[in-house]
């Protein structure tokens, strides 16, 4: 008597179970799940091809979440909620669709296509159409076929085997494994440390946080300072290097940190994930803030009361970069690209005829994600980059599949996955046989330099701003004939409006970390600013190699403590009476901008920060269609 | 049912029945004979071992006969208590002559104990509850209907249970008599209702159950062609109803046709019934063929409803249902004492039937506290026992418990505004599948029992320990999943280090085996694989309770709703299914952590808003029951909308004075009335909310929506106290009863505001109160419109005025919905004018009189000479006028079939009850309750909780929720004192644990958190060094997490559903290696 309604039973034809598709449906708990139910109830025969996931709300549905879930092996996932005014919660059912809208950038930008993505509203009592609609997407999610970017071997070490290992095995894996510590002071050469402290006197993070990195490596250097893959400390380091700087016996810290984080997940996949945050300094005592004794690993990882995921956003960036190590991954990453003359586009595994790649890095990923001011701020400041390597005659490669450099991986420990990554990367770079890498990205240049030297590809890897640095003597030239040429003063690209005669504008420049104190490129951003961009620059009295990080890498450490000293970097930034604050790095034009939101009125929220590229872009071309030449003038099909 | 079962203060006997009721109110000495079922109730754990031993077949009556249950049974699935009874007249043991003994024998838990005799026990209550219900007619003595000989006509009752899922055909609608889906269904309204075998009167709750079948049967049989529906009037008068049936009407496959069958006929070798009706809107006779015929059963007075009634000492009404006494106790009985509610006193639809019993919870507790004893009136006052007088369980009629019975709405058939296949966007929200206490979070708060241990099983940090317990429930699970090799994949996962299997688990044995096995393997989480925990995590977590384990260590699998039921066909593809939410569960449960409630006190008082018949009613209630209450009303005088009335339907009772008694009542009981006065602003939570009042006119812009209602006063006198009189309260809860407003017609809507002679209702109403004040001899003289009525002599009513308006063609300020109202009213005033020897012409489009004595009243407004035209809905009658006054009415009339012309001298435009918008929105934002598409404001849940509103600590009443009339008014207000009642007798309040925390750390103070709370919970304050950072209230965070995605830093921590959590389930859900393993256990390694 079980009774198969027709229209909702699954189709005859089924492939063998190994092509069945893998859905993941989060389904808010009021309505959806309740029209699960109410389709159970009415034994309504459905695709057994999808899996729900209860959530309060579809408002609790994060794009990371979704992202995990492809990331993780999934082949389609739907985000299901009530119909607009049923939402238990109000509202919650809008906010998920304005977060869906995120998602579904994201999802677009790696190229998995729109079919394995779905948002749905689903009553409690729309068990027939719950039945359908779960059938009609098992077909969609079918015919997209299975994900391109699932893992080959089913999962990743990321989550799935720490979801399997039990806290206590964890726990006596970090105890036992005595060589976390050796190994790392090894390679970072922390034992010579003295114990100095100058570390912590200089350290961003020190001032506002109760986190001492003299502490981290004594502890390290002690029998008795106890694991040092369950303390949050590890996981407060910026990497600055600022500490780097004036070390006395010159620690790598940023290695220590790197090695010291990369062996904790590797004891506890699940480490970088839930960590508590350590407590704000008090007023007062910044300076001398200790680390306070550290909870138990098990504490944290069976996430006490103060736990947090300590990547903010949800961990989405993360999530990209980790589907971007997957070989089926083929992105739509160039949308953004308005001229596709100005560059080669080259195509995965397709040799360059260019000798430059330019690397462009996540801000595709950014934009998407950021939206509003700060992503159109990001697309320009790309677009300007490709009008200023064309004003200097350079027309670089890109890669139209690009993957990520895997700094977000590094920082968060995650090497298995990083390492894959990096040889994913190397293998694209010296397919496309470029001889220099152009890096956009101060801390893809870092991460690039690294691999290209480990996997022994042959090219050098130099920054945007070292690049056109060394070519702005054709800029400048370049600029004078823009001059003269009037249509080019329209600005019609850039964010920033224009900035007026030189000298008009004073400017204070940013240094990125991954710029000044990893490379030691201080002099060619400033130059391009001075002698390009013709800007009045007025140095931040903390300027140079003793610069201030904008508070976050990775999008690790974004917590009330970095808030704290961004806002004081903005302030002294407006104290030097510019109206700009320019930075060559993405993540310091993001970082920064966030923390300027909701200030109160006053210098620091007036101040306007832009990237180099557009200020300097805004001077010499206005379009690339200036740049170009008549070739340019219509726009080349995609 | 489970919620009254579970509960420690109600007592259930089932198979009881009331002999005597002696004593007095206060003191009465209740006599009740026990029937024996043959098994202990205890004992019995369900598992339906003697229902198969039984070598008796008959018809189930549950199922009206539809399917088979042995003569040992259950009655229905979900019936408290769960255990199976006896059926004496079925049984084969007969005393010591015949022993069959096959159930005694099957029985492994030796429950079963056939030599019990009837028992008899005295009973000392205070009060009496009569909630007997009725019964379906049998439409058997009609025989033109066919019903009995013809197997394809059947009850709506019988197919309501062949809709059920459930039910006799696991929701399938079939042909009787071949087990086919019928292709073309006909629906025969007002069968037993509205004159037919007698019964004069409206059962009510017919045309919605039809409308709602109708769009039901779809869903059910897509191959379905046609649904007629014979009706007489479409009688959808209740919140959401009228828009629901138009719905219906409006669906492809449903055709409404007005017109009673006269008979209903076999067409020889077709297998098709013809009926024989004409569709009175065209005049013809039709034959229409169906092959299915449903008869809309109206409700009949119980069986033994009138011996009851000798027993009880009460009157019952000329209909034979319990009769309600008139006054302000909308559910007394004609002794003091007894009250009655649900449908024993005529049938109901379910959201009246619920505000009854709540109604009358509250009488029963204000009778009891009002007694000289000292015993603690309010604990019990929601649910005061409930005495059983007839036959049958006493929760039968008024079934509403939910488990696999899914929906509402497709059960019971009593209505079906509920959880129907709801459109996106205008009906209130669809909590749907019945959760009784899914939710757990409503108006109560979780309530912990008092003995609530402290769990110390899993302190924090103790490694998991995880318990896993698969449900068998009976065949439905494990009839289709590979259950051993799911307990096998079980005990491989990690952190299980027990797993066993269920028949069922939510029966008390294995509720009590899950108990032992947490203390004995010393458990710290628990993963139930069974059903929804929709409707099954209370019990379980309980069960987590009474085993010490704290219960957010509980993780339930649906591996019933979601793969032994969805994929029946498929087992193999449902256990590899199972597996996979098995392992997304244990990856959950592994981060479970324990949460503690946090206790707050509730302040003992409470606000009401409103000063109208509601408002005042819930004051009294409240206060009658001890606690302080404040009654703020913006107006000078109170009494509402009523108070402007002349008399009220259907005694007839004067609307001013009505209202001026309970005004008076309410000034007597100690409510601090404040007349004039308006709350400024609301801050605080449930049990806890401090509210700023002030005289009215004092705020900045203190603009009312109805310029009548604040005119009059001294408004500079007031102005100058403006500040000075402001003040604050503490409240424990807030009683929105702020009712509505009456429309106003369009200017020139059928000739309103240019036509001297066309009025409203209400201001008849006024000229009515001149008239008989004139009539008393009184000081009628300068009565404004006195003048009015004289040389009056013939009025036409005009229906549905600013109602029932279709979207294409809605006035402003109109409504879609019926205003429920208006044709009592109008009928009402017909009397009145017939008393002054004023004819009328009331133009109609459905007289909608339903509930107790209203159909009757309507056909005494016939017989007084009262003129009734019909108009079709996109025809509105035309009024014809002569030089600025109206002269005649002209209308097509659809009965008539032509157009008809009316000369009159009046015409009174029956105007609806619309939305007092611009104060519905003043309080909207100060409160955060949110308001339907229809503008009045929304209940928490149409059945099962009317009279809450989605926050918690304020409730709703009265017009403010949607147009009623008086009585209903009564009936929810004193509900919405019940509800709050139950919140404040509780003297503290336990907070969900599982709501948002700020990690201040990670807090940068952005408020973005702030901004996209609809429930105010995050706020921003000042850090320790002055920066600003967000805190989450935790009184009035739901949990449902959105902050917590919208937070940049990931600072915000949404307990329970924590994104760890919902990560560790999707990597729960792709880890490769259990994958490897279930393959290596069912031996499929070699297929990837």
């Amino acid at each position: 008597m079980k009774k198969a309604s027709p229209q909702s039973a699954p189709p005859a034809d089924r492939t063998a179970p190994a092509g069945d598709p893998r859905v993941l449906v989060f389904a808010c708990n009021w309505c959806s799940y309740a029209g699960a139910d109410t389709a159970g109830v009415s034994r309504l025969q459905q695709s057994p091809h999808f899996r729900l996931l209860r959530v309060m709300c579809s408002g609790r549905v994060h794009p990371a979440h979704v992202l995990h879930a492809f990331a993780q092996g999934a082949d389609g996932v739907m985000v299901s909620g009530c119909h607009f005014g049923d939402c238990h919660y109000i509202f919650g059912n809008y906010r998920a669709a304005e977060q869906f809208e995120r998602t579904k950038a994201l999802v677009d930008l790696l190229g998995l296509g729109r079919g394995r993505l779905r948002l749905e509203w689903i009553s409690a009592a729309e068990g027939v159409r719950f039945a359908e609609t779960m059938n009609e997407f098992v077909e969609d999610v079918r015919r997209a076929g299975p994900s391109p970017v699932a893992p080959e071997d089913g999962g990743t070490s990321a989550g799935s085997a720490g979801a399997l290992r039990t806290s206590a095995a964890v726990q006596e894996a970090a105890l036992r494994d005595e060589s976390v510590a050796a190994s790392t002071l090894r390679e970072s050469g922390a034992f010579a440390c003295l114990e100095c402290g100058r570390c912590t006197a200089v350290c961003p993070v020190a001032r506002h946080q109760r986190f001492s990195p003299r502490h981290l490596i004594t502890r390290a250097l002690s029998p008795m300072g106890g694991a040092l893959a369950g303390d949050p400390a590890l996981w407060t380091c910026l990497t600055c290097y600022g500490c780097q700087s004036i070390c006395p016996v010159r620690v790598d810290y940023g290695r220590f940190i790197l090695s010291a984080r990369a062996r904790a997940v590797a004891a506890d996949p699940a480490a970088h994930r839930v960590v508590p945050e350590l407590p704000l300094a008090g007023e007062g005592d910044g300076k001398n803030g200790r680390a306070r004794e550290h909870p138990p690993l098990s504490a944290s990882v069976a996430a006490g009361p103060s736990a947090a995921v300590p990547c903010s956003h949800g961990g989405v960036f993360r999530e990209i970069s980790l589907i971007s190590s997957r070989p089926g991954l083929r992105q739509n990453r160039l949308a953004w690209l308005e001229e596709r003359e100005a560059v080669e586009v080259v195509a995965e595994g397709a040799r360059a005829a260019a000798e430059d790649l330019f690397f462009v890095g996540c801000s595709p990923y950014f934009a998407a994600y950021f939206a509003g001011e700060t992503g159109a701020g990001l697309i320009a400041s790309l677009r300007a980059s490709l009008r200023l390597l064309a004003r200097a005659g350079i027309r670089p490669a890109l890669l139209a599949n690009e993957r990520c450099c895997g700094h977000h991986l590094r920082l968060a420990g995650q090497t298995a996955d990083g390492e894959r990554l990096e040889r994913a990367v190397a293998a694209q770079i010296a397919a496309s046989g470029a001889k220099r890498v152009i890096a956009y990205c101060p801390e893809c240049m870092v991460a690039l330099r690294e691999i290209c030297a480990r996997q022994r590809v042959a090219c050098t890897v130099g920054h945007l701003s070292q690049v056109l640095g060394a070519e702005r003597q054709a800029l400048i030239a370049q600029t004078a004939r823009a001059e003269a040429a009037p249509e080019s003063a329209a600005g019609a690209g850039g964010p920033e409006p224009a900035a007026g005669p030189a000298g008009a504008g004073r400017v204070t420049y940013q240094d990125p970390c991954r710029l000044g104190r990893y490379v030691g490129v201080y002099d060619r951003p400033r130059q391009l600013l001075t002698e390009v961009a013709e800007v009045e620059l007025v140095e931040m009295p903390r300027h140079g190699e003793q610069a201030v990080c904008c508070g976050n890498t990775g999008w690790l450490n974004c917590n009330a403590a970095t808030k704290r000293f961004q806002i004081e970097r903005l302030e002294e930034a407006a104290a030097t009476g510019s109206a700009r604050l320019v930075t060559a790095c993405p993540g310091c034009f993001i970082h920064l901008r966030c923390a300027q939101e909701g200030l109160p009125d006053g210098p620091a929220a007036k101040l306007r920060i832009c990237d180099l590229w557009s200020v300097v872009a805004e001077r010499t071309c206005a379009s690339v269609a200036a740049v170009c030449g008549p070739s340019a003038g219509g726009r080349a099909e995609a | 049912m489970m919620d009254a079962g579970r509960h420690p203060r109600i007592e259930i006997l089932t198979c009881a029945e009331l002999v005597a009721l002696e004593g007095e109110p206060g003191a009465f000495e209740a006599r009740v004979r026990l029937r024996p079922t043959g098994v202990d109730r205890e004992r019995c754990t369900g598992c339906g071992d003697c229902a198969d031993a039984c070598p008796v077949v008959a018809p189930n009556a549950f199922d009206l006969g539809l399917g088979a249950r042995r003569a040992i049974f259950r009655p229905f699935p979900q019936a408290v208590p769960a255990a199976y009874a006896i059926d004496p007249d079925l049984c084969l043991n007969d005393g010591a002559l015949i022993a069959c003994d096959r159930c005694r024998r099957a029985c492994t838990r030796e429950a079963i104990d056939l030599g019990r005799l009837p028992s008899e026990r005295r009973l000392s209550v205070g009060a009496v509850v009569v909630a007997t219900g009725f019964e379906e007619f049998d439409p058997r003595e009609l025989r033109a209907f066919g019903y009995g000989v013809y197997p394809d006509v059947v009850t709506s009752l019988e197919l309501e249970r062949m809709l059920n899922a459930s039910g006799p055909t696991r929701g399938a609608v079939v042909r009787p008599s071949d087990r086919k889906p019928p292709r073309r269904l006909a629906y025969v309204q007002c069968v037993g209702s509205r004159g037919e075998a007698d019964h004069p009167w409206c059962s009510r709750f017919c045309c919605m159950n039809a409308a709602k079948d109708a769009l039901l049967l779809k869903q059910h049989e897509p191959g379905l062609e046609s649904v007629t529906i014979l009706y007489t009037d479409v009688r959808a008068c209740g919140k959401g109803f009228e828009e629901f049936s138009e719905r219906a009407r409006a669906s492809a496959w449903v055709e409404f046709v007005r017109g009673r069958p006269a008979r209903v006929n076999e067409v020889p070798n077709t297998g098709e019934l013809e009926l024989a009706v004409e569709d009175t809107e065209s005049g013809r006779p039709l034959r229409l063929r169906a092959d299915l015929v449903v008869l809309s059963c109206g409700g009949v007075p119980a069986e033994g409803t009138a011996d009851l009634a000798a027993r009880l000492g009460i009157e019952r009404n000329a209909a034979g249902f319990f009769a309600l006494a008139p006054g302000p106790v909308p559910v007394a009985s004609s002794r003091a004492g007894i009250f009655v509610c649900g449908s024993a006193a005529g049938p109901q639809v379910i959201p009246e039937c619920v505000a009854q019993g709540s109604a009358a919870a509250v009488e029963a507790a204000i009778l009891l506290a009002s007694l000289p004893v000292a015993e603690a009136p309010c604990a019990g006052a929601e649910e005061a026992p409930e005495p059983s007088g007839s036959e049958r369980p006493v929760s039968e009629p008024l079934a509403r418990d939910d488990d696999e019975d899914g929906p509402a709405a497709t059960r019971m058939g009593i209505e079906c505004a509920e959880s129907d296949a709801r459109p996106g966007g205008d009906g209130p929200p669809a909590s749907g599948a019945g959760t009784p206490d899914g939710d757990g979070r409503g108006m109560r708060g979780p309530i912990y029992p008092d003995e609530q241990r402290a769990d110390e099983a899993v302190a924090s940090g103790g490694e998991p320990r995880v318990g896993v317990f698969l449900c068998h429930c009976g065949a439905n699970i494990g009839g289709v999943l590979a259950m051993p090799e799911l307990l096998a994949y079980a005990r491989s996962l990690p952190g299980v280090v027990h797993a066993s299997e269920e028949l069922f688990a939510c029966s008390s044995t294995s509720q009590t085996a899950i108990q032992e096995a947490i203390a004995r393997e010393n458990l710290n989480r628990i993963v139930v694989a069974a059903c929804t925990p929709r409707t099954h995590e209370p019990v379980f977590r309980q069960n987590c309770r009474a085993a010490g384990l704290n219960p957010y260590l509980l993780e339930m699998v649906n591996v019933r709703d979601q793969c032994s039921w969805v994929h029946a066909e498929r087992p193999v593809e449902a256990t590899a299914k199972a597996r996979d939410l098995l392992r997304m569960a244990l990856a959950r449960a592994r981060r479970l952590e324990p949460l503690q409630p946090t206790e707050v006190p509730v302040r003992q008082s409470a606000l009401v808003l409103g000063a109208g018949l509601a408002g005042l009613k819930a004051a009294s209630d409240l206060r009658a029951l001890g606690f302080a209450v404040t009654l703020v009303e913006r107006d000078a005088r109170g009494g509402g909308l009523v108070g402007q009335l002349h008399s009220l339907y259907p005694d007839g009772a004067g609307g001013a004075r009505t209202a001026g008694e309970l005004l008076a009542r309410a000034r007597a009981a100690g409510v601090d009335l404040r007349l004039g006065s308006e709350v400024r602003a609301v801050t605080g939570f449930v049990g806890n909310f401090h509210v700023e009042i002030g005289p009215v006119g004092a705020a900045a812009d203190g603009g009312s929506d109805d310029p009548g209602r604040t005119a009059g006063a001294g408004g500079a006198d007031r102005a100058a106290r403006a500040h000075r009189d402001c003040e604050t309260i503490e409240t424990g809860a807030i009683v929105i009863a702020i009712g509505a407003a009456p429309y106003a017609p369009a200017e020139n809507e059928f000739g309103f505001g240019r036509l001297a002679n066309v009025i409203t209702s209400f201001e008849l109403e006024k000229q009515l109160a001149a008239s008989a004040e004139v009539a008393s001899g009184g000081a009628g003289g300068q009565a404004p419109g006195a003048r009015g009525l004289a040389g009056i002599r013939s009025v036409a009513f005009i229906q549905c005025v600013g109602s029932r308006q279709p979207a294409s063609a809605r006035t402003p300020g109109g409504a879609a919905g019926c205003s429920r109202v208006c044709c009592p009213a109008s009928i009402q005033q017909a009397f009145e004018l017939t008393r002054l020897g004023i004819a009328s012409v009331v133009c109609y489009r459905d007289m909608r009189m339903a509930g107790t004595g209203a159909e009757e009243r309507y056909r005494e407004a016939r017989a007084a000479g009262t003129l009734f035209l019909r108009y079709a809905a996109g025809d509105p009658p035309e009024i014809l006028a002569d030089g600025g006054f109206a002269r005649a009415v002209r209308l097509r009339e659809t009965l008539l079939q032509r157009e008809v012309e009316a000369e009159v001298d009046l015409v009174v435009l029956a105007v609806g009850l619309v939305p007092r918008t611009a104060e519905a929105a003043r309080v909207q934002e100060m409160l955060k309750t949110p308001q339907g598409a229809d503008g009045f404001f929304l209940e928490r849940h149409p059945e099962l909780a009317p009279v809450e509103t989605c926050v918690d600590g304020v409730v709703l009443c009265g017009t403010a929720q949607g147009p009623k009339d008086a009585r209903e008014s009564l009936v929810q207000a004193s509900a919405a004192a019940a509800r709050v009642v139950a919140l404040l007798g509780q003297g503290r309040l336990f907070l969900e644990p599982a709501v948002c925390r700020v990690d201040p750390a990670r807090c940068r103070g952005c408020g973005l958190c702030v901004s996209i709370c609809q429930f105010r919970a995050p706020t921003l304050v000042s850090g320790p060094s002055g920066a600003p950072v967000a805190v989450v209230n935790a009184a009035l965070c739901k949990g449902c997490g959105t902050c917590a995605v919208w937070c940049p830093t990931n600072a915000i921590r949404a307990a329970h559903f924590t994104d760890d959590q919902i990560v560790a389930m999707i990597d729960g859900l792709f880890a490769p290696a259990p994958r490897a393993r279930d393959e290596a256990l069912t031996g499929k390694a070699e297929q990837r």
